[in-house]
């Protein structure tokens, strides 16, 4: 546990400094006059006392045992430091000073010295390049930002130092509480995946946020995101979302993950809900102040003007809300209470001259009302209504409610003091009622990931044979140097590990291409077998449908004359004679890598679907069978695979059975970098891989 | 009839082009030519027959009477290496005799050799086995790469004894011209040989057309379809700073830019120069902006999913290594040899 980082009995600040505009001496009043509870002590060989408190020269010095120190002194001089620190037998560090790996050259090697000695004396260490830490309710704000934010339950994680300040400034101008705050810094020691488990654990932590650029370890941040997600809403921003970035991938599927791809999928994986902007992280952690989750994604909109319940109901509609009426009994109920004027379904638009009695009516028959999961309130200020009464209404029914209330006031000056009792009653409220919606998507999105099912690794028995034999492959090529392998060894490993392929044989001359077709039955496909070809189609290497056998005969003639001509240099073993696949629905199943976060498994339509619209799905491994039925679900042409125009469906069990072949075939063989499955056929019972290519390497 | 054999001891010297240069020149003045093309290298399908392409061609442009394969007797294809290998007697120099026989009407035979001095050998028809079994008169034809050139012409000379008819160089870089006829030519005069010709590196006939980049990077064509037929002498590569771009475009005419579909910035640039295409690497998806521009200019753009270096790497590989197919560069190659070439020279050699 990292309670000696923000609960600690005893602080040392060292390089605490008198000078006003030097970073030490704020650190060092913000933690003596906003009122920590604990003992601090300036370290400042230089000085005597700083704000009337006794310097000491070195933390060794101190006669207190010191759980957390506080570092602002230049970059050089923290090695010794550490070493100090250990003797002094300090638990945590928090170091804000500057000059390490963002530097670059001498940063670099320095912060490698500082996390090796921090490694070797067991101190863990926040930073460096860090802006601090603060716990509201010990009153620490070990930051040089100017002020404590105000007590809440929220606690934040931030890359971004800069960020963290404008946060805190924001937080205390909006009456945002917050519990605990970290500036991650370099990551050097402790990084997002250390304070995701604390505050996981933590009572005073009800919500997280965080705001991340990077994440050190992938598979180690999944597998803590997953546990606490379940727990707590975690929120994050990533920072760096495009594509520019996206890494030249050899294969296909590499290329369609692109860069950020595997963040998306690693948070959806791990139930973290991602917002894109400053403003949605923050709008986002008001919903959740709701203690109430909702049961299902039906939502009723009490609304006293038309406009914003329109805007209310398209929202909801596009994120898959559903604006369901009440049960029939709810709105007998309440039909003869309300003017007939009055719109009963939903939104219940109870019209401009309702007064908070209105409100009433409807507020207490939708808590009660087994179709409703949760219940939005707009409220527009118009002539009569009387808006506080409104918010005690709201507030009246949130003590009894099982289901989750939210607000939306619109309006300015006549509102406010109505708003500040909804919020201070830990009733989100907000204005815009599009924000307002979209906000509580993602508690519905919470209390889906809340009530989802430990994931369940399904175990696809490969026999050990086909195992060894798969490794005795891969051994050989890696061996060889090899790095893109062709149809030949891909198809092999991937018929070790269940998949199907077309019936084969391999011709050396155009009689013995006619001999083998004789035998598979035609009409057959013949591809020119050369390791040194991958893009065979591209080389004029591959003829379709030939269906006798003089076609058979002039296609192998015709083959080898085009490879000859594009490659003259070319090795050529032969021209493979495939079986010809008839019907089916082409897919491409692949698999790529992402440094961060390992393989994913992708699934696509073939064709244009993936090249040019790019509809495919991704999933890191190891994947549950619900996730391998998420994928095929998931893109926009799913409906292709259900049979369009009278057409039989296509065998999707098949398809979440290869998907999880897939996986487990690059979890037992991780060396296994990309695969292309380009095309997979997908039968109405069954499905065969036409082609497929790997990349292997180590990493 | 007289064969005269054109040898070479490295690839794309420019026998092809020079027989038929000359082969037209001679035709002209009443001569009857035929051409032969010992080893094909560019298998074509033709008519149910595999020919060598550039064989063909020469063949059609001479407008010879005779079967196409009385010019490409023999293609090296993966049937012909698997029965060699499998120990069969492929019995192609027989073919090419007999074949040579045939032609005994005509006044003259040009027999392309292989790429080098040994290239058909273990099918009995290297340039050794053949100036041997036919008497041929030799021609070595060499590109100047420097002074080692020579010794090719003076190792053949030896070689092929009183066979030996002398050389032409090829491939000159223009600023070495007036050095090989000053002082080579008159060197290898005094040793023996006679040059017939001093060609010039000529960017015409080394182009490639923007039809062959098409398809040596397997790419789709946006715009400009219309102007597949064109040549491109040079390529650059546009990875610079948009800064320095245009002083490095403007030196370079008709030239290919290889670049990023995303560097709009260089495309811009590089159709503002001499440009004859622009290849778009890495996506295959132009800039709307640009294809504008460029059928505007009426510039091809092709675009392909390789990225930039896999495409030079492909370019580069072909280019000056352009097989003979098109009109305008046999009508380029006649002009020059009726220019540079000593005919006058040649048929007295050959005494007719």
């Amino acid at each position: 546990m990292l309670d000696f980082i923000f609960k600690p009995q005893s602080i040392a600040v060292i390089g605490a400094s008198e000078d006003e505009k030097k970073i030490g001496h704020v650190v060092f009043k913000n933690l003596v006059n906003q009122g920590f509870k604990g003992k601090v002590y300036p370290v400042n060989p230089k000085r005597k006392e700083i704000l009337g408190i006794k310097c000491y020269p070195s933390v060794r010095e101190i006669p207190d045992k010191i759980d957390l120190a506080i570092v602002v002194i230049p970059a050089k001089g923290v090695p010794s430091i550490i070493k100090e620190c250990a003797e002094a037998k300090v638990k945590g560090l928090v170091v804000i000073t500057a000059g390490f790996r963002e530097i670059g050259g001498e940063g670099i090697q320095l912060e490698h010295e500082v996390a090796e000695l921090v490694k070797r004396y067991g101190i863990r260490m926040v930073g460096p390049n860090c802006l601090g830490v603060i716990n509201t309710l010990n009153k620490m704000n070990a930051t040089f930002a100017s002020d404590l934010p105000p007590s809440g339950r929220v606690s934040f994680f931030s890359q971004s130092g800069a960020l963290g300040v404008a946060l805190i400034d924001w937080a205390i101008e909006n009456d945002f509480g917050f519990s605990k705050f970290v500036s991650l810094g370099n990551k050097a020691d402790l990084n997002e995946t250390d304070f995701l488990e604390y505050f996981g654990k933590d009572p005073e932590t009800d919500i997280i946020l965080g705001y991340i650029e990077d994440i050190r370890d992938g598979r180690k941040f999944l597998e803590v995101a997953q546990k606490v997600s379940k727990i707590k809403p975690v929120i994050v921003i990533k920072a760096g979302t495009t594509e520019a970035g996206a890494r030249a991938a050899s294969s296909h599927t590499g290329a369609l993950a692109g860069f950020d791809r595997a963040f998306s999928e690693a948070f959806k994986k791990a139930g973290i809900i991602r917002v894109n902007t400053i403003q949605e992280l923050f709008e986002t952690a008001e919903i959740f102040k709701l203690k109430n989750l909702p049961k299902g994604n039906k939502l009723l909109v009490i609304t006293n003007a038309g406009g914003p319940g329109i805007i209310a109901a398209d929202t909801a509609d596009k994120l898959g809300i559903k604006l369901n009426p009440m049960s029939k009994e709810s709105i007998e109920a309440i039909i003869d209470k309300l003017p007939p004027t009055a719109s009963l379904y939903n939104p219940v638009d109870i019209i401009g001259d309702a007064t908070s009695e209105r409100y009433k009516i409807v507020l207490e028959q939708a808590i009660k009302d087994e179709l409703i999961d949760g219940i939005c309130v707009i409220l527009t200020p118009q002539a009569i209504t009387d808006v506080e009464n409104v918010a005690k209404e709201i507030i009246k029914a949130n003590q009894i409610s099982e289901k989750p209330i939210f607000a939306c006031f619109i309006g300015g000056k006549k509102i406010r003091e109505a708003v500040k009792n909804l919020k201070s009653q830990q009733i989100p409220c907000y204005s815009d009622p599009s924000t307002a919606i979209t906000s509580y998507k993602k508690l519905i999105d919470f209390s889906i990931i809340k009530n989802k099912k430990e994931p369940e690794i399904p175990k696809i028995e490969i026999p050990l044979e086909n195992k060894e034999r798969v490794k005795l492959i891969l051994e050989v090529l890696e061996n060889a140097g090899v790095t893109s392998v062709g149809d030949e060894n891909a198809s092999e490993i991937l018929s070790l590990y269940g998949f199907e392929f077309p019936k084969k044989a391999l011709a050396r001359t155009p009689e013995e291409a006619v001999e083998v077709a004789e035998r598979i039955g035609y009409p057959v496909v013949l591809k020119v077998s050369s390791p040194q070809i991958l893009h065979k189609t591209d080389v004029g290497g591959v003829k379709l449908n030939l269906k006798n056998a003089e076609e058979v005969y002039n296609g192998f003639i015709d083959i080898t004359i085009n490879v000859k001509r594009f490659m003259p240099n070319a090795y050529i073993k032969g021209v493979m004679v495939y079986e010809m696949v008839i019907g089916g629905k082409e897919v491409i199943l692949g698999v790529s890598y992402d440094t961060t976060f390992g393989h994913m498994i992708m699934f696509g339509l073939g064709g244009i679907y993936v090249e040019i619209l790019k509809d495919v799905s991704f999933r890191i491994t190891p994947l549950t069978k619900e996730e391998a039925y998420e994928m095929i679900e998931e893109i926009k042409g799913s409906k292709i695979l259900e049979g369009v125009r009278g057409e039989a469906p296509y065998d999707k069990e098949n398809l979440v059975d290869k998907i999880l072949r897939l996986s487990q075939l690059v979890m037992d063989f991780p060396i296994i970098k990309e695969i292309d499955i380009n095309p997979y056929v997908v039968k109405h019972q069954g499905g065969i891989a036409l082609d497929a290519r790997m990349i292997i390497g180590r990493i | 009839m007289l064969p005269i054999f054109l040898v070479s001891n490295k690839p794309f010297t420019g026998k092809n082009l020079i027989s038929l240069g000359l082969a037209l020149n001679l035709k002209e003045r009443g001569y009857k030519i035929s051409y032969m093309k010992l080893i094909g290298k560019f298998p074509y399908k033709k008519d149910n027959q595999i020919l060598d392409e550039e064989a063909y061609f020469i063949h059609s442009m001479l407008e010879s009477k005779e079967p196409a394969e009385y010019s490409s007797p023999f293609v090296w294809t993966y049937q012909v290496q698997y029965k060699l290998f499998e120990g069969e007697n492929l019995k192609i120099d027989e073919k090419i005799f007999e074949i040579i026989e045939r032609l005994k009407d005509k006044d003259l035979l040009f027999i392309i050799s292989g790429d080098t001095y040994f290239e058909g050998y273990s099918l009995g028809i290297d340039s050794l086995s053949i100036i041997k079994k036919l008497n041929a008169r030799t021609l070595v034809i060499q590109s100047w790469e420097g002074e080692t050139s020579i010794d090719d012409i003076l190792g053949m000379k030896d070689l092929a004894k009183d066979k030996f008819l002398g050389a032409v160089l090829n491939k000159v870089p223009p600023e070495q011209y007036f050095y090989l006829k000053d002082t080579v030519v008159p060197y290898l005069l005094n040793k023996g040989v006679k040059v017939f010709g001093v060609f010039k590196k000529d960017k015409f006939l080394e182009s490639i057309t923007v039809k062959r980049l098409l398809e040596i990077v397997n790419g789709g064509i946006v715009c400009g379809e219309d102007k597949l037929d064109e040549f491109v002498e040079n390529y650059l590569i546009g990875a610079m700073d948009p800064g320095q771009a245009l002083s490095y475009f403007l030196r370079v005419p008709n030239k290919a830019v290889i670049t990023g579909v995303h560097r709009t910035d260089i495309q811009i640039l590089a159709m503002e120069t001499s440009t004859k295409c622009l290849i778009l690497t890495g996506g295959l998806h132009a800039d709307e902006n640009i294809v504008n521009i460029a059928r505007d200019k009426g510039i091809p753009i092709i675009v392909t999913s390789l990225d930039t270096y896999s495409a030079v790497d492909r370019i580069q590989n072909i280019m000056g290594k352009a097989i003979l197919k098109e009109k305008d560069k046999a009508l380029r190659a006649k002009e020059i040899v009726a220019k540079e070439f000593d005919i006058e020279g040649f048929l007295k050699a050959l005494n007719i």
